[in-house]
Parts: structure tokens; sequence; C-alpha cells
């Protein structure tokens, strides 16, 4: 029986509610017919009736009502009543059928096991008792929320045996976990049951960097929801959280930075060592100071002294959350850094731009880490971008083909550089193909107008430049800059908010601009190298110049870094057919991936990646090619939200948040039994009955 | 014993025997110096040739030569005057109150209140009667007064047993009266009482104190000693653990409902001050006063307190 949001165990013992007319029939009786005295005199009864009579009809009046709430209380205990909390009596019945789905964070923070049970086993134990608890005509669901939420049944079901089983299989992944989408699931199997009650249950370590952005506003009013939270508020964790390798794919004796932000998860400051390992030689290793809940870097530098596939894993010591400890990072040392040349111009003219470029380009030709320097027309360029061409140089093109824009804006987005000389005669209409074939995203920092061309003797200079930018630093305390004269360039209209401008002509027009597209970059030259418009060429400052341009592209070239639960992909440079390639993941696991076989290379996806580690295409027991799969970095900071937060975060749904000390079996018990409320009734009545006592004894003194 | 004789005929019965018995040897000494006429226990305040020696005084002329000590002038050589101080009656005045609220208590009350077999008329009358015994018995005279709000009996002193026969048969006779006025009374008894002596009032002295303690001072101004026996039932004193009571006041008649344990307290605090405010009246006033309940024995009331003034 529910009343006021109270379910009594014992309702029949209602008919004891008789006895709260109890104290009213000892009033009644009590008030009998006054017996009649004569008196020796009224003085002193009307003195003290005067005194007295009103303050003992109160104290009667008081007693009365004392006497009846004693009883309600006593009747109240024996009734066994139970308080559901979050639950409105008037529309829910407890005892109502209900279908029950239960959502089990399953994501990389949930494995955090610093002694005793981590998150999800714990989770596991509260996920088994609430299907203990569900009852004969109920059902229920289990979805364990990873990156892809993974529901044991289309709908809840009354198969108890099969979600437990599910329930006992289930393991933490090494994913993000996507809560929103676990929701949408769950939702979407509740939404076309009718006639019953409906409740989610959430359990949760409620990691900060993963709820605070999940929407609740689409949850139906006839939802009911309870958060679980078995997180631990104080999850210390000392996380490898980001590689940065510079450059990304260094050549043969090319010097490599490789930094690794450590991140300090934890209020007190520790020194770590950290270590950068390549395959099987000795590890170099870094001690590291880290501050409570700060990030620190460490800093290797090393030089490939071979070319191939290698693959760096950066550790720190292991912790509670292992699938951070470690991170990885695959590092393909080419031969020689490849630069392609797309220009139309005729590179045997003694004025083309093209072969000062390419003078500048490789000024040493053949020599240790000169750049492997190649010179294409455009109509053959699509062919000749290849998966390890590292920077791209457009100058006096006469057109841009659809497929070379497009293989430009593929290769951009996938980590190349673009230098873009405006040269030709037709930089708005390439620079209007190459924004089309990339979905408008093509970076434009500037809106090019019409060409000028200073008339006979007459030039402008660079009036402005960033030398705080890696590309002009080295150029701070030189005036050689300002020394070139430019006789053509485009009239130029900054795009405010695209990129940034490095240098400008004396007229305000743009001379060079850089953009981010993708993990790669573009960066617009509004100058020529050609002697007809400007004599840069014939200045020193010409090679180191074109140097630094190359080397600051290569810099800003990232790694991609997949992260678990994710497709990796990578290629590797073969011809062969696919039926030779064996693919493994970490711990030497056979996998399948799917191949693309292009002319001298194939594309390798792996369309799931379940574990950390080192995605491979191998041939002939020789590897080829390595991907490198982290954890998301976010699933490191195991910060959690408080009750109270997670109680705001529901705000608007019926929601019941059982977390820290209430997150128990005791607190689910209680949550499908009730509350016991029978002792705090007993309490009351005999707290009223002592009350009593003291009145009575103090008005007696 | 006169008193057994009358009370073996049933004619009265306000003197016990038993009662009687634990007032033998008992005498009602006066405080202060009595006029008397015939040779009582009492001091008077006239020096003489009575029998008893008090003191010496140096002769002076005039004195009588008879009153000269020779036996302490042979010893001193010096004349020396016997002073002698004679015993003589005293009058007694009993003041009875018989008004309608000395009703109270008594048979009438039992099926209220349980066993209760005398009433405040009853017992002031018992208290009366063995005072009046006692002072008989060693030779004073005594008076009776009955009043209520006027004097209803008046029997002027006397010494003898028929005497007190006839104040006992007053006793007997005086029924309940109408509301009381105790200073009315003693004004009115002022002027019937000639002689000073020893007044007695046996009331529950529901009057108006301060007039009481006025008329009282008239009585005191002549040398009067005053006895006040204040007589209340137990349940005067406190009120009768009855739950809803219809009070009737015994003399106006007006009525009031109440709860006893509502006002339980607050009447017997109200019933204190009115026993204080009496008593330090009293004491102030040289006025030996004490309250009587019907409850205890009058002759062992009679008995502690005058066994508490011959301890003076």
């Amino acid at each position: 029986m529910n009343l006021f949001g109270l379910t009594f165990a014992n309702p029949a013992l209602l008919v004891g509610a008789l006895a709260l007319f109890i104290p009213y029939a000892v009033h009644l009786l009590t008030r009998r017919t006054p017996r009649r005295i004569v008196f020796p005199t009224l003085q002193f009864l009307q003195k003290a009736q005067a005194n007295q009579s009103r303050l003992f009809r109160l104290r009667h009046l008081l007693l009365m009502v004392l006497r009846t709430a004693f009883i309600l209380l006593l009747l109240m205990a024996f009734l066994r009543p139970a308080y559901f909390e979050n639950q409105d009596g008037a529309n829910v019945d407890p005892d109502a059928t209900t279908a029950h789905i239960i959502v089990l964070d399953a994501s990389a923070s949930m494995g955090y096991q610093a002694g005793g049970f981590s998150p999800f086993a714990r989770g596991q134990r509260l996920a088994e008792e609430i299907l203990d608890q569900v009852g004969g005509d109920d059902t229920a669901n289990l979805i364990l929320a990873g990156r892809m939420p993974k529901a044991s049944f289309p709908q809840p079901s009354a198969n108890q045996f099969h979600l437990k089983r599910d329930l006992q299989s289930a393991e933490a992944t090494f994913e993000r976990g996507d809560i929103d989408a676990a929701i949408a699931v769950a939702i979407r199997q509740l939404a076309p049951l009718d006639g019953i009650a409906k409740r989610i249950h959430f359990i949760s370590d409620f990691q900060r960097t993963n709820w605070a952005a999940v929407n609740f506003s689409e949850m139906p009013s006839d939802i009911e929801t309870t958060f679980i939270g078995v997180g631990d508020s104080d999850g210390a964790n000392i996380a490898v959280t980001s590689l940065s390798l510079r450059p990304a794919t260094p050549a043969l004796g090319e010097p490599v930075e490789l930094t690794a932000e450590i991140a300090n998860y934890s209020g007190r400051s520790d020194t770590v060592t950290v270590q950068l390992a390549f395959d099987d030689q000795a590890p170099l290793r870094r001690e590291v100071v880290l501050r409570p809940h700060a990030v620190a870097t460490a800093e290797f530098r090393f030089r490939a002294n071979a070319a191939g596939s290698f693959e760096a894993t950066v550790s720190v010591p292991v912790d509670g959350l292992t699938a951070d400890d470690s991170r990885f990072a695959a590092l393909d040392v080419s031969e020689r850094v490849q630069v392609l040349v797309i220009s139309d111009a005729d590179t045997s003219g003694r004025e083309s731009s093209v072969r000062y470029l390419v003078r500048a380009l490789s000024p040493s030709e053949g020599g240790v880490g000169a750049p492997d320097v190649r010179v294409v027309r455009s109509s053959d360029a699509t062919e000749a971008i290849r998966s390890d061409t590292g920077i791209m140089i457009l100058d006096a093109v006469a057109g841009m083909p659809d497929r070379l824009a497009e293989r430009l804006h593929e290769r951009v987005t996938g980590g190349g550089a673009l230098i873009h000389f405006l040269s030709g005669r037709n930089e708005r209409t390439i620079q209007e193909q190459l924004v089309a074939h990339s979905g408008d995203e093509w970076p434009t920092p500037l809106k090019l107008n019409t060409r000028i061309r200073m008339t006979s003797g007459e030039f402008s200079r660079l009036a402005q430049a960033n030398f705080d930018d890696v590309l002009l630093k080295k150029f701070r305390e030189s005036d050689d800059l300002r020394e070139i004269e430019f006789y053509s360039y485009h009239g130029t209209d900054r795009v405010p908010g695209v990129g940034q401008v490095l240098m400008r002509y004396n007229d305000e027009n743009v001379a060079m601009a850089r953009a981010s597209h993708g993990q790669g970059m573009v960066l617009t030259c509004n100058f020529s190298a050609g002697q007809d418009d400007s004599d840069l060429s014939k200045r020193t400052i010409f090679v180191p110049l074109v140097q630094e341009m190359m080397k600051s592209c290569r810099i800003g070239s990232e790694r991609v870094d997949f992260l678990v639960g994710q497709p990796a992909s990578l290629i590797a440079s073969r011809s062969e057919s696919s039926g030779g390639f064996r693919f493994t993941g970490p711990g030497g696991i056979e996998l399948s991936a799917s191949v693309e076989q292009r002319e001298t290379e194939a594309a390798v996806l792996f369309s799931r990646t379940a574990a950390p580690g080192f995605y491979r295409a191998m041939f002939n027991g020789e590897r080829l090619a390595s991907a490198a799969v982290n954890l998301d970095s976010r699933e490191s900071d195991l910060s959690v939200l408080s009750p109270e937060q997670v109680e705001q975060l529901a705000e608007g749904t019926r929601a019941t948040v059982l977390a820290g000390d209430k997150a128990g079996v005791e607190a689910l018990g209680q949550m499908f039994e009730g509350r016991p409320l029978w002792h705090l009734f007993a309490a009351a009545a005999m707290a009223l009955l002592m009350l009593e006592l003291a009145l009575q004894w103090v008005w007696r003194r | 014993m006169a008193a057994e004789s009358k009370n073996g005929s049933g004619a009265w019965q306000l003197l016990q025997p038993s009662a009687l018995a634990n007032l033998q040897n008992l005498l009602f000494a006066s405080r202060v110096i009595v006029e008397g006429a015939f040779a009582g226990r009492h001091r008077s305040p006239y020096k003489g040739s009575a029998a008893e020696f008090i003191d010496y005084r140096e002769y002076n002329p005039g004195d009588e030569i008879r009153t000269i000590d020779w036996k302490a002038y042979a010893r001193s050589d010096r004349y020396f005057v016997k002073l002698f101080q004679t015993e003589t009656d005293m009058n007694g005045y009993l003041l009875v109150d018989c008004s309608a609220s000395m009703g109270y208590g008594g048979p009438a009350y039992e099926r209220l209140f349980g066993k209760d077999t005398v009433s405040k008329m009853d017992y002031a009358k018992h208290l009366a009667a063995a005072i009046s015994f006692l002072l008989v018995q060693q030779g004073d005279r005594v008076g009776l007064t009955l009043f209520d709000d006027r004097i209803r009996t008046h029997r002027p002193p006397g010494g003898t047993f028929p005497h007190l026969y006839t104040l006992l048969d007053a006793m007997e006779k005086q029924e309940l009266g109408k509301q009381t006025s105790l200073s009315g009374t003693l004004r009115d008894a002022y002027s019937l009482i000639k002689r000073r002596g020893l007044l007695i009032v046996v009331s529950d002295f529901l009057d108006d104190v301060d007039e009481v303690i006025r008329s009282l001072n008239m009585y005191r101004h002549r040398n009067f000693e005053v006895l006040l026996f204040h007589v209340m039932h137990p349940y005067e004193r406190e009120l009768p653990p009855l739950d809803a009571i219809n009070f009737v006041d015994s003399e106006s008649g007006a009525t009031m409902t109440s709860r006893s344990g509502d006002i339980a307290d607050a009447y017997a605090a109200e019933v204190n001050t009115f026993i204080e405010t009496i008593r330090s009246a009293a004491i102030a006033r040289g006025i030996e006063y004490r309250t009587v309940l019907t409850d205890e024995p009058y002759s062992d009331v009679l008995r502690e307190f005058l066994l508490s003034r011959s301890g003076r």
C-alpha cells in the first residue's frame, strides 16, 4: 500500500488507526459531571483559577495531542513503512511491473584499480544486485557503455540468466565511453513499452571529463533514473597524455624531437622516470618532476640512423590505471624528405622561378639529409603525390585539375604541407578550385585581387614580418628581408580569422601567410622567385629562406593519433597484392583489416581497435608499417562528479542519486524495498512518551 | 470527675475522657500579668504581702515598716524591703466561630472525602471545650462568645464547673450560622469583656485579615494575651483529590467549577499566603497563632501548644 510516498509492509495493521481515538475517548470519559462541594470560601479558588486554568487547559490539550501523536507514530512503526526516494507516490506504484535497463560504464577509467576492486568490478556487483532485485514480472537489459553501446538484448527481457552471464563476462574497455549513445539506446528500447514503469540505472565512476557534457534533456518524463557512483573520488593517476614528433616523418640522419606530455592527476607532487623505447633498443630515460594537478613534458632528441618503420613507446611507472601508463607512436623514417614541386613553367629557362627553387631546396644535391626533390607538371602531379610526400610546392601552375585539387586536399589533411607561390596567372582560379574540391574547407587567409606590376625602376619591399614565428625567427637580426625588391604580386584582402599573416609589403598587401588544414598546413607566398617578379633569387637570403620555409612546414606536421575504439589506418609502401599481408594488433594478436591497393602502396584499415598499442601490417614476416593506437587522454583524468553535480546534471529528470557512501548494496536494497522507516517512527513515539513524562514531571513541580 | 459523669450521661460529648486524660497536669499559664480578685495561679500586677517573695529593694520613707526584712538588716546594717508577687486567677475569653464556613468537613462530606468524622465547627467546639475545662480546672475563669456575622451567644467568665457545663451546653446547642464577621464580633465583644485576661479565638479567619488584626489590636492595647487557633480542614488546606468539582461558597452561595488538579498548586499557594499573612501580622503584635487541621487530635494540638507555652 502506498500513501504519501510511503509504502507499508503491514497494511493490515491499519485497523490499529482506531486506536487514535483512544486519547479522545479518554478525554471525553474523564470529563465527568462535576461533584458539588460546599466549600468554605471561593476567594482562594478564584485567584488560583485565574492564574492556572487557562494554562491547564493548554496543558491538557498538549497532552492529548502528544498522546494522539504517540499512538499514531507507534501505529506507523508497526505498519513498517518504507520510503522510496525521489519517487512520486501519487503516480508511481513501486509494486508496478518495471522495465529496468542497466547502463554500465565500460570506459577505460572504470578499470582503475588501486588496491581492492576496480570501479567496473564494483559496478558489476551492483548491477547483479539490481538484477537480483528485479521482480518476477519485471524485465531488464544490460548496456555496456563503451565507445559503442553494447546491449545484451534488443529490448528488456526476463532472461536473467543470460543477462547475468553477460554481466559476469563483461570487462572494462580501453575506450572512451559514449554515454549519450548509451542513453539513446536505452531510451529507444524503453520507448515502445507502455503501461509499465521504466527505469534506467546508470552505474559509473561519473568521470568528470566523460559525464560533464552528457545530455539528459531528451530523457522522457516517464523514465526514472538511478545514478549509482562507483568511482574513487581521489583516484590518483599519472599518465602519458600525448606524444609529438618533430618532424613527424623525419628523414634519415635528421634530428628528431619527441615531446611527451606527462599529466599528474593527483594532489601530490611526484618525480617519475619517463622512458622512451624503440622496438628492442635500450630505452632513453628522463626524470620529470610532476606538480599536483599539472602537466609536465619530457623531451627526447635523437637522430634516425636508419630508414623504415619504427615503433616508439613512452612509458611511466605503472599505477592504478595501466592503460595510460604507456603511449605509442609510429615513426616512419624516410631515406630523404620527399619534396614535390608542381609547376607548369619552363624549367630550362634562365628566368624560371622553378629552377631557382629547386636549387634552393637542395643546394647540396645528393648530400646526406638532402631532400629528394621532384618536379612534375600539374597534369602529372596527382599520381606523383604519395603518402610519404612531405612537402608539395605549387609554383607557376597553369591550371588546377580536379583530381589534383582533391589529392592536394587529401594529402594536406593527412599531414602534408603545401607551399603555394602565387606566381601563376590563374592563381585566383586555382584557389577557387582548391576551395571547391575540399568541401569549402581549404583555408584561404588571403582574398586575391588583381595582380600588381610595378613600373620599371619601381618596387615594393617587405615592411612587416612576424619574427616570433619559427619560420622567420632566424632573420630577426638581419636586414636582408627588407632589401628584397618585389616587382609583381597580388593585391590582397585579409580574410579575418583564417590562418596567420607572416609578412606584409610596404603597401599593406600580404606577402606571406600560413594556415593549418587538417593534420597539415598551407603556406601561401604572394611572390615568386622568378627574376621578373622579384630579385629574391639573387639575394643570399633566398636559400636560407626556402630552407626555413621547408623546415617550418615539416615541424608543423603532426602524427595522426588513433584512439582505442576508433578505426586505425596505415600506409604500407608495397604494391603486392593484399594476399601477402598479415595484420596483428597489440600483443601480436592476429587481426583482419581491409586493404586498399594503390600503385606503390597499400592503405590498410583496422575497422575497430580494442586496445592501445601497435597495429601492424606484416609481409613475409617483415613489419611494413605500424599504426599507433592510444587511450583517449581524457580517460586519464579520474576526477569524478560529486553527487550534487550528478544531481545537477540530471536536473529535470526523475533521478535518484546513489553516490559515495550511499552507492552500496544496502542502498540498492533500500531503493527497491524502500528505506525502512519503522525505527524512526518508533524512536519518535518513544521521544514523545519521554516528552510527556518530562512535561508531567515539570508540571508536578 | 464531673466531666466524666456528664459524658457518661450523654448530655454533651465535647469533653472526651481520653482527650482530657492527655491534658492532665497541663496549666494554661498566662504569659501576661492578669488582674484577679481571687488567688489563682497567675501573676498579679499588684505587689504586696502575698505568699511569693520576688525581690528586695532599699527602704524608702513611706514604706510599711512590716515589709522591712530585719534579717537582711542584721546582715548588712541596711534597710531592705521584701517584695512579693501576689498570685491571682485569670479570665479566659473564648471566641468560637460558628459561621457557615465552619461547617466544612464531617460526616456530611464522607461520600466525597471518605471517612471524615469531624467538621471544622465540631473541632472548634471540642478545642474550646477542652480549653474551658483546663482553665476551670486550674482555678481560672472562662467566658464564651459564639459568633457568625454577629454575636450569637455570650457567657461572661465563670470559674466553676457548673459554669463550665453551661458553656458546653451553649456550644452543643449552637448551630451553623451565616457569614463570618470576626472583626465585627471582636469589636462588639470588646465592650462586653470587662476585665483583661486571655483572649482565645477559634476560627477559620475567613474575614478581612486587616480588619481582624485591627480589632485584635484593641485587646492588645488593654494588655490582653491573645491566642488564635486557625481551624482548617485538610481538604481546605489543599484541594480534595477530585477531578471536576462544582465548588459552592458556604457563605455566599456563589459557585465555581474547576478541576482540582488544574488549580491545586495555585490554590495551596494562595492559602499559604493567607496563613502567612495572618501569622506574620499576629506575631508582629505579640499574638500567638496556631493553625490546626481537623485531622489532628485536638487534645494533642492543645497539649503541644501548652507545652510550648510553658517552655517560654
